[in-house]
């Protein structure tokens, strides 16, 4: 088990390269967890991964599962809120990226200790960035409101299976 | 409940928890324990694995202990996802069938006040049957214990009601995102 007894064995923030599993795997599967965001204004949409697609033909699919917890002055962790959705990525090379975000129904919850503030979140994808012939990227983007508005943070975990190394990278 | 173990075949077949937890292919054994107080500080720490042991024998349509949230008298935050997987173990019908049930879970405290659980509603079912047995499953959570200055814990039970009436077994996954490292724990 490697040590972690000390900061500087741990990356913190983390990024997680989906195209990785078992070395030289050609079908990995892979688990991660991104930094996320801190300070998220309330009601404002803002990036907490980053979904990167190359020009090759590739593929992704799996399960994010995002942490939102209120963090405003006098109210942190009043609420913190889970939302559980499917991810599937795929593209060809000379074509768009595609991404498709889906809500599990009956995944997302959250628990509110009493008197707390609520929060409610919202996460959708953004339009794909890039040319047909180039990287293409999407930003996972979450927007939380506070009963009273209020900061949050935020952060994001993946599990999927990712159908080539070098292929689509999440982070 | 606290430690997982996985064997050295296992743990080289695809799950690569880089870099929070980066299984060494050649360590006979590794363990995970999500309440691990060396871990690092971080202000967005995480528990992305961690896989209790089975609980055997567990009464059917009887509510059992099968994993133990902590929480310190302190602001916290956890949420991610329960994988809980049941089956038949009674004789006889050992392994008849098994079932995966998912749930989301959400943990929130401020100082001062209860620690509060909320469990989604089940998602991501499936039941694979080879016997004559099969088993239905339901996970919630005991009213929560302590005072409101102290640490305060809060039971997650299976009731699992195997169509024979015999007993069964469960167990639980966890893959969390927790707000600090001396925050909430699963065990």
């Amino acid at each position: 088990m490697p040590d972690y007894s000390s900061p500087a064995n741990f990356t913190g923030g983390i990024t997680f390269d989906s195209s990785g599993g078992a070395p030289g795997s050609a079908l990995s599967t892979g688990m991660g967890t991104t930094a996320g965001a801190t300070a998220i204004v309330d009601s404002t949409a803002t990036s907490i991964a980053t979904i990167t697609v190359p020009n090759v033909a590739c593929s992704w699919a799996g399960l994010v599962v995002i942490r939102l917890a209120l963090t405003g002055a006098g109210h942190t962790y009043d609420s913190t809120r889970v939302w559980v959705g499917t991810l599937a990525v795929t593209r060809v090379p000379g074509a768009a990226a595609v991404a498709t975000l889906t809500v599990v129904t009956g995944g997302s919850n959250a628990a509110t200790s009493a008197g707390g503030y609520t929060i409610t979140i919202t996460v959708a994808l953004s339009a794909v960035s890039g040319g047909v012939t180039a990287t293409n990227t999407f930003a996972l983007n979450v927007t939380s409101a506070g009963s009273t508005a209020s900061t949050s943070e935020a952060q994001c975990l993946f599990i999927g299976s990712n159908g080539a190394t070098g292929g689509v990278l999440l982070s | 409940m606290s430690l997982h173990t996985q064997n050295r075949a296992s743990a080289s077949t695809g799950f690569e928890l880089n870099p929070v937890f980066p299984i060494d292919p050649l360590a006979d054994t590794y363990t995970v324990n999500n309440l691990k107080p060396a871990l690092p500080q971080s202000s967005l720490h995480s528990y992305p694995y961690v896989t209790g042991a089975s609980t055997p024998g567990i009464v059917s349509g009887t509510a059992t202990n099968i994993g133990l949230i902590t929480c310190a008298n302190v602001n916290a935050s956890m949420a991610g996802i329960l994988l809980l997987r049941v089956a038949c173990n009674s004789t006889g019908h050992v392994l008849d069938s098994t079932r995966l049930a998912m749930y989301g879970i959400t943990i929130s405290r401020v100082a001062g006040a209860a620690l509060v659980v909320v469990l989604s509603s089940v998602f991501g079912t499936a039941i694979a049957t080879s016997g004559s047995d099969t088993l239905t499953t339901a996970l919630t959570l005991a009213a929560v214990s302590g005072a409101v200055t102290a640490t305060n814990t809060i039971q997650i039970q299976v009731t699992n009601t195997e169509s024979g009436g015999f007993t069964s077994e469960a167990q639980l996954s966890f893959i969390v995102m927790n707000s600090q490292i001396f925050g909430p724990s699963i065990t």
